[in-house]
């Protein structure tokens, strides 16, 4: 069993000590700047950007939801410690409320969020208190090391956050069992893939690469510590920042639904590999997995655009082979004007798809007051804080693989 | 202010006559006529049936540009709020002329249109070119039932309410449109996988795809004697990318010249696709797009020739539209220069 103490952020505010009162959070900038410190980092400025402030991050690498230990134990192991499996005891969390980093990163691609406007109503992070660290890297920094510095700076400065609430009596507590007592009820489980294609594009499983793994079950405790962290600065919007892993909104309801109308089943990591081979040995694996957990029916979701659909189609087919049923959530390519087919491919056996909206539709964010992250855009000339009309994709977490988004595609 | 109406209706419905005024040019008349009446009854104070647009069903379908040039400088004329067509039920030229009317107010003079037709009227087809038409019965029997269907959602789009197929019952258009969701994708998932286990009905989301399925190319006879071009989507430019070709979602394609070329050289070439790690193809572009070997087979006479350009985009969350478009347009100008056989490189 695990318990989460759930501490409500309502402000935040720099001071001298670190503190948590009535929701204020009070940060010490030299603290988390101590904590992000590294010979390859060159600069970690920190800015708080609030839900409705004009405000506009760009070149955002990922996001993190703190969190940290209240007894034994620690979060994001693998990373700040030995891997050893965890998802028990208690654990603080610090809800509405993200750190974010933001940096240049060759072959990152441009993600962005606007705190008001339309960008807002359809960015996830935008309805949080954000608190960015904006990195800059020592002249010549090999990218790949830089890469997992920060990673690393981000996991103990998103620690140190949550370790503030330690102590603090919380605004909620639930309880997280490693497995369901449910009994008579249908069982559900989650098939989770995780993109797992070399650096800058992989997921860490106890902070090692997922594309080491075949199919494996894990504890949603384990998930909800930290087991999983995002490496992937491709599709911002297709990609499940750690953020996500660390909020992921169908393990919150298989796990608020479980006794109710189903029983949890439990969950299976999944890597998205990069041949053909490899994705039907992991799809069929999975599958069997979950045959062997004896799940009746299984919610599959993606990371990452193409490619990754055919793993999405071809655990569909295994599983239903096998007699599980499965739904796909699954972002629609329709093209600016809705009008192309929405699919990349398919099965016949893929058949209930959930859509988490139209990557291409276009949107126009409003002028900003701030930009946090720098002075330029990869993705259109012109003003980095002007009203700005760019395909929903840039946005971060619109479209979430996991569901993290407000947006569905309808036919109209 | 009430809503503005125009309705179009054929030379039968007018009163006009039957098949021996089918071939009358489109005119307007002041005010409601025929079914326009019941309209008109409907819309109690919301609105005014300001003209009738009438045109035989002959001169419709035997003169379409005609009569759609017409009928648009007539509708310009009047500058209505919505345009209202048939209902046209099984009558396939009215329901032609119908699903058109509807078409060409809404495309091009902007004006919310919508046309009652029965769906298998071939009119309908009109829907897909992304007309609002309205299903009803196949006989005029059922003009009480059409009527203020077409009606009711004739105001919805005049007033610029939200409609969708599946709440206002209007045939697909094949359009997809981001909403705000009711309800998280994670609900939603779980309650149509709980229908699903359960054996109840349950309605996939997202619409599953038919594809074009492309026949490939006969066989080339002798490779001996071809021209062979080569193409990728794995974004290989020259250096600077001239001619900015995006990294994801590309819009647009670009041809360059190796005639002169052996082999490309690393630096002078590199990929600027978004989607792979590119180390690998920039240490040797040759792995990406293979022009040492094909020098080598063209040397050899293994192939008759190497075409003078090849041609390169980004295949990175690129539409299947857009990429349907380049392809139009390369395998014409390939076809133009004499190509028989093409090396697509995919990454």
């Amino acid at each position: 069993m695990l318990t989460l103490y759930e501490h409500v952020i309502r402000d935040i505010r720099f001071g001298d000590e670190p503190s948590l009162r009535d929701g204020l959070l009070t940060l010490a900038p030299e603290r988390i700047r101590a904590l992000a410190a590294d010979p390859l980092i060159h600069s970690a400025n920190l800015h708080i950007a609030r839900p409705g402030e004009r405000v506009r991050i760009v070149h955002i690498l990922d996001a993190v939801q703190p969190r940290a230990k209240g007894g034994e134990g620690i979060v994001f192991p693998g990373f700040l410690g030995p891997p050893r499996t965890n998802g028990m005891g208690e654990t603080h969390i610090l809800t509405h409320c993200a750190l974010v980093s933001v940096s240049l990163l060759p072959r990152a691609q441009e993600a962005l969020i606007d705190m008001a406007g339309p960008g807002a109503s359809i960015g996830p992070l935008a309805k949080d208190l954000l608190i960015v660290l904006e990195f800059a890297p020592v002249e010549g920094a090999p990218w790949a090391e830089y890469e997992a510095t920060i990673r690393l700076a981000m996991l103990r400065v998103a620690a140190h956050l949550g370790e503030i609430a330690r102590g603090v009596g919380p605004d909620r507590t639930r309880q997280v069992p490693r497995a369901s007592s449910a009994s008579g009820l249908p069982r559900v489980g989650y098939i989770y893939n995780l993109q797992a294609q070399g650096s800058y594009k992989d997921t860490f499983v106890y902070g090692r690469s997922a594309g080491e793994i075949l199919p494996t079950p894990i504890t949603p405790g384990e998930i909800l510590d930290g087991a999983v962290v995002s490496g992937n600065y491709g599709h911002p919007s297709l990609k499940n920042s750690t953020y996500a892993h660390l909020t992921n909104p169908v393990i919150r309801d298989l796990l608020a639904r479980d006794g109710r109308d189903l029983a949890f089943g439990g969950i299976i990591l999944k890597p998205e590999p990069v041949t053909l081979e490899a994705k039907e040995l992991v799809a069929g694996y999975a599958a069997n997995l979950a045959s062997l957990l004896n799940w009746q029916g299984a919610i599959v979701t993606k990371e990452g655009g193409g490619n990754a659909d055919i793993d999405l189609f071809l655990t569909a087919e295994r599983c239903e082979q096998r007699g599980v049923r499965t739904v796909l959530l699954m972002a629609e390519l329709a093209g600016p004007d809705g009008r192309t087919p929405p699919l990349l491919g398919s099965l016949p056996s893929a058949d209930a798809l959930v859509s988490l909206g139209n990557y291409e539709e276009p949107v126009t964010l409003s002028a900003v007051e701030r930009v946090i992250g720098g002075d330029s855009l990869r993705l259109a000339d012109g003003p980095v804080a002007g009203s700005l009309t760019i395909p929903i994709a840039p946005i971060f977490g619109s479209l979430s693989p996991v569901g993290l988004g407000s947006i569905m595609a309808r036919a109209q | 202010m009430g809503l503005r109406i125009v309705h179009y209706i054929n030379q039968f419905f007018a009163g006009i006559g039957g098949e021996e005024k089918a071939d009358l040019p489109p005119e307007l008349r002041s005010g409601p006529l025929g079914p326009g009446r019941l309209i008109q009854s409907l819309l109690e104070g919301r609105g005014e049936v300001v003209a009738t647009l009438i045109c035989g069903d002959t001169y419709f379908a035997e003169h379409q540009e005609e009569a759609c040039r017409h009928s648009a400088e007539l509708l310009l004329t009047v500058k209505p709020d919505l345009l209202l067509a048939g209902p046209a039920f099984a009558s396939g030229r009215y329901g032609l002329a119908c699903g058109e009317v509807a078409r060409l107010a809404l495309h091009e003079l902007k004006i919310p249109a919508v046309a009652a037709m029965h769906p298998e009227n071939p009119g309908a087809q009109a829907a897909v070119a992304g007309a609002h038409i309205v299903p009803c019965g196949s006989s005029a029997a059922s003009m009480k039932e059409a009527v203020p269907r077409l009606l009711a959602l004739g105001i919805k789009l005049a007033t610029g309410a939200d409609v969708s197929p599946d709440v206002d019952g209007y045939l697909p258009r094949g359009i997809r449109k981001n909403v705000t969701a009711e309800l998280p994708a994670s609900a939603r998932a779980l309650d149509m996988l709980l229908a699903k286990i359960a054996g109840r009905s349950f309605a996939s989301e997202v619409p599953l795809p038919q594809f074009d399925r492309v026949p490939p190319a006969p066989p080339v006879p002798d490779l001996r004697w071809a021209t062979v071009a080569l193409l990728t989507e794995g974004g290989l430019v020259p250096r600077g990318n001239p001619d900015r070709i995006e990294s994801s979602r590309a819009s647009r394609y670009a041809r360059y010249p190796i005639g002169e070329l052996r082999a490309f050289v690393p630096g002078e070439f590199e990929s600027v696709h978004g989607g792979y790690a590119t180390d690998h193809a920039n240490a040797d572009p040759n792995r990406l797009v293979p022009l040492d070997v094909a020098r080598r087979l063209e040397k050899a006479g293994r192939i008759g020739r190497l075409h003078e350009v090849y041609y390169t985009t980004v295949g990175n969350g690129t539409s299947v539209q857009k990429a349907q478009s380049f392809a139009r347009e390369i395998a014409a100008e390939l076809r133009a220069g004499g190509v028989q056989a093409a090396i697509l490189t995919a990454t």
